[in-house]
């Protein structure tokens, strides 16, 4: 049984500094009998991060909703679909998906197709049609949402990825390599934009936009990579000022000191600390994504017709927002709701992470 | 009082009394005076002359040009039959039919001052068929002599056009029923020298013209302005001071703009769901109305584009898709009075239009059996580009004949474009790499010429700017569009009767899809409107008053 620090590899870590029982005062002789009392296990760090998190409702409310909305969106949608009889790209033009007026079927009406033999085969509309063209709103919703949590998740990967190898090693080497990082950066952050996005629809977009690995929606990589290719600079810099805190500790010294290459001490010893800032950015990026996703969609420039996004859904929707307003909604309040949960969750990891956040 | 002087108190109040109801009579609400403001949901392709050919900016060169004959801006027939402008008269016309002489009218200048000539309307000619210009409109000189040689490079002016003071001499190849008619495109129009000598393919942004108005300045992508011409002594009205033109409204805030007052025409129209509701609240088609309805010269259409693998000597899938389409559907997208649907190349009203009856205009389990009977085996891996405009419906037309297409086993990529963008592509063969096209084609003139050669004729398609969309090039059916051509009366309405029948029944070049309306929603605060359907569509701008 030990009283202090664990192994020098815990140490170096700089995880568990301490472990069991902490050294009793001077003034409060050990007694035999307290030694041989049953030790309390620490928490782990994670342990603490769980914890605290626990105590943050919101948090935890942020998390189950978005675990929910995957399930909803990857599972919940195809079972949706198959429980209602169509899909979510379907026009029902032929009867009840548009009102005597012509305008889209308001919500829980029933609709008819015709089928191959000519009959007239009622479905149903739970929140009504998605514009004139009287598609099924509440499919496209869900399929909506997996079109963007397939572009704010992937998007927050590769940004992520690129910012945090950037980042470290910035930070890390210091030197010329942090001297051109920095200034890629700055040049990345400067970029304009919108130019470089409707560059490549322009050009190589159409392409692009076929590119689907077998799973994901047509145009999806396109905005990945736009968003990662253009996103990565702020995680970029967030990375690099804690690699260049981290470098200077002595865990990373006593790495050093045992002969760990500089490789070994980035991944070893510094990637594991970037971990919990790298979980708090990817959820707050999440966010932002799927709100890029929904303004390029809305200027025309994100997923290719006519696969539904919640982006796209709200770029239709002010053609009718005098007679269906809720068109409006629907899209508007699942947005509202996933960027507030993803921050919400966000905010409670970064709580979570910070020990001294304990309190 | 003595009587000289009680009958001149009675004259002087008579007198007064009368200059009184003059002036009530002759101050109407508001005639002259004030800034008409227009929204434009998309952007113009040129306001240069020579290279114009779009719809919304001959609304604008309808107050600009001058014409050697135009079109009145009077309503319905009135306004239908093409009169004098800058000519004094009609054209002397040889007895063979080919030679016209012209003579020039004084008193028209153009917004710099200077006089307009003989020569101002010979520079156009000359510009309009220079290659450097690639003026897709350029076909409308195949009948007049020497234009070619221009357009092939070979000559720098053209042999047949002559002027001489205020004499313009017109020489043809051939005997053209139809040339008075070509005279009022704005192609044609009189050009301030320093124009004719500003030879540029990407247009001309701001130049002096002879109409009422002129072009004070574009900025592109966001706006136009025009202003009243200062030398302008035609006849023509010039009632607003300004006309200002705001590009790329989308059609929902131009819809609020117009409703609010502070646009006072939206000319991209409004959102297709509004037109019931605007029509109830306001009534259709009253005197001055804020909702105006007019049936116009115009086809929807689906161009197929006969020089890619897909639909090149296919004829099967170019009847399949004729089959499959909806266009219930498709002009339900387009909201209340979006027009009549058509499943024929001509529409109701030009000469030699015949219901031909060839295709179903309302889509059934069986039509859609007919079109995967005819599609199978024709599919040619099934795979196309279908292009359409990205303002208001258009892209929910685009994806319902998407859909269609699924139907019958083609797996459409839809591609939106701006426009303007559009058609100037699909006419380039370097750029038009699409399979299908959702087109609108509105007539220059009420005549087939205008539709069926203009939209067909397949020795036009290697041109670097034209309008056979479909890229359909028969060498037969070109022989017939040309023979047709020179028929005049009820033999030349014949002759494109049966091009039409014969075309979609066994080649069909495109999928006709809806003749739509001339939809008009304006301000409360505009009036002397005046709808000429000859000069395009919307109301006449430089007609329009602001109350």
């Amino acid at each position: 049984m030990s009283h202090v620090a664990g192994s020098a590899e815990a140490a170096a870590n700089g995880q568990a500094v301490i472990r069991g029982r902490v050294a009793p005062p001077l003034d409060d002789p050990i007694v035999d009998d307290e030694l041989d009392a049953p030790v309390v296990a620490a928490r782990g760090y994670w342990e603490g991060v769980w914890l605290r998190l626990q105590r943050d409702k919101l948090a935890l409310a942020g998390g189950v909703f978005v675990v929910l909305l995957v399930l909803t969106a990857f599972i919940g949608a195809p079972v949706a679909s198959r429980l209602l009889g169509h899909g979510p790209n379907e026009p029902f033009l032929v009867s009840g998906g548009l009102d005597s007026d012509q305008l889209p079927a308001g919500p829980w009406t029933h609709v008819g197709q015709l089928t191959e033999s000519g009959e007239l085969e009622q479905q149903l509309f739970v929140l009504g049609s998605d514009s004139t063209l009287a598609r099924d709103e509440f499919l496209r919703l869900l399929y909506g949402a997996q079109v963007s949590l397939e572009v704010g998740v992937g998007a927050t990967l590769l940004s992520l990825f690129l910012g945090s190898i950037a980042g470290a090693v910035a930070g890390f080497y210091r030197g010329w390599a942090d001297t051109t990082i920095s200034r890629l950066v700055d040049l990345t952050m400067a970029f304009p934009y919108l130019l470089f996005v409707i560059t490549l629809a322009g050009t190589v977009g159409t392409r692009l936009n076929h590119v689907t690995l077998g799973f994901l929606g047509e145009g999806v990589i396109t905005l990945i990579l736009i968003f990662g290719l253009l996103g990565w600079f702020y995680s970029a810099r967030v990375m690099r000022s804690v690699a260049l805190s981290l470098r200077e500790k002595e865990f990373v010294e006593a790495a050093r000191m045992v002969g760990a290459s500089n490789w070994r001490i980035i991944r070893s010893h510094i990637f594991p600390h970037l971990l919990g800032p790298l979980i708090v950015l990817a959820t707050l990026n999440v966010a932002a994504f799927i709100l890029a996703e929904a303004g390029l969609s809305f200027l025309g420039l994100g997923i290719q017709l006519p696969t539904a996004s919640w982006g796209n859904l709200l770029a239709d929707a002010p053609q009718y927002y005098t007679s269906r307003p809720l068109l409006m909604v629907w899209p508007g309040i699942a947005l509202l709701l996933t960027t507030l949960a993803f921050n919400l969750l966000g905010d409670g990891l970064r709580d979570a992470f910070d020990p001294r956040g304990s309190r | 009082m003595d009587g000289k002087r009680l009958l001149g108190i009675v004259l002087a109040i008579t007198g007064l009394s009368l200059l009184l109801v003059a002036a009530a009579t002759a101050a109407p609400s508001a005639q002259r005076g004030g800034t008409v403001v227009v929204d434009m949901t998309t952007d113009v392709d040129y306001i240069d002359p020579q290279l114009s050919y779009y719809g919304e900016t001959w609304k604008l060169e309808g107050a600009t040009a001058c014409k050697l004959f135009n079109w009145p801006d009077k309503e319905g027939t009135a306004g239908a039959v093409a009169t004098p402008e800058v000519a004094a008269g009609l054209p002397l016309v040889s007895k063979d039919g080919k030679t016209y002489t012209f003579t020039i009218r004084k008193g028209f200048r153009f917004s710099n001052g200077r006089p307009v000539s003989a020569k101002s309307f010979a520079d156009a000619f000359n510009r309009f068929a220079n290659p450097r210009m690639q003026s897709t409109g350029v076909q409308f000189l195949d009948i007049v002599k020497g234009a070619q040689a221009v357009i092939n490079g070979d000559s720098g002016s053209i042999s047949g056009v002559k002027a001489s003071g205020s004499k313009l001499v017109v020489q043809l190849t051939k005997a053209s029923p139809d040339f008075l008619a070509r005279t009022t495109m704005p192609f044609l129009q009189a050009i301030d020298p320093t124009l004719a000598g500003q030879i540029d393919a990407n247009g001309i942004n701001q130049y002096a013209s002879c109409g009422p108005y002129y072009f004070s300045s574009r900025t592109p992508g966001r706006s136009i302005t025009l202003k009243r011409n200062p030398y302008y002594k035609g006849s023509r009205a010039a009632n607003p001071d300004t006309i200002q033109v705001n590009v790329g409204n989308d059609v929902a805030v131009a819809f609020q703009n117009v409703e609010k007052g502070t646009t006072d025409y939206a000319s991209g129209g409004i959102p297709a769901t509004e037109w019931k509701n605007v029509t109830t609240k306001y009534g259709l088609n009253k005197k001055d109305g804020r909702v105006q309805v007019r049936p116009l010269l115009d086809v929807r259409y689906i161009a197929l584009n006969h020089a890619r693998p897909l639909f090149k000597d296919n004829p099967q899938l170019a009847k399949a898709v004729n089959w499959v389409v909806d266009r219930q559907a498709f002009s339900a997208q387009g909201g209340y009075l979006f027009g009549k649907r058509t499943g024929q190349i001509l529409p109701p009203g030009m000469l030699g239009y015949k219901p031909q009856g060839i295709y179903p205009l309302r889509v059934t389990a069986n039509t859609i059996k007919q079109a995967k009977k005819l599609a199978e085996g024709n599919l040619r891996g099934g795979k196309a580009v279908l292009w359409s405009s990205n303002a208001g419906f258009a892209p929910l037309q685009a994806q319902l004949i998407q859909y269609n297409l699924k139907q019958i086993g083609i797996d459409a990529e839809v591609k939106l474009l701006p426009r303007a963008q559009q058609f100037t592509n699909a006419g380039n063969p370097k750029t038009a790499d699409f399979d299908l096209t959702i087109e609108r084609w509105g007539a220059d003139y009420a005549d087939p010429y205008d539709w069926v050669n203009i939209l067909l004729d397949g020795t036009q398609v290697t041109h670097p700017q034209h309008n056979n969309y479909a890229y359909f090039n028969v060498a037969k059916y070109n022989r017939e569009m040309t023979a047709a051509s020179l028929l005049t009366g009820p033999s030349r309405g014949a002759a494109y009767a049966a091009l039409d029948g014969t075309m979609m029944r066994n080649d069909p070049p495109w999928a006709p899809l809806v003749n739509s309306n001339d939809r008009v929603f304006l301000s409360s605060k505009v009036g002397c409107l005046t709808i000429n359907e000859a000069q395009g569509s919307g109301p006449l701008l430089n007609v329009i008053c602001v109350k």
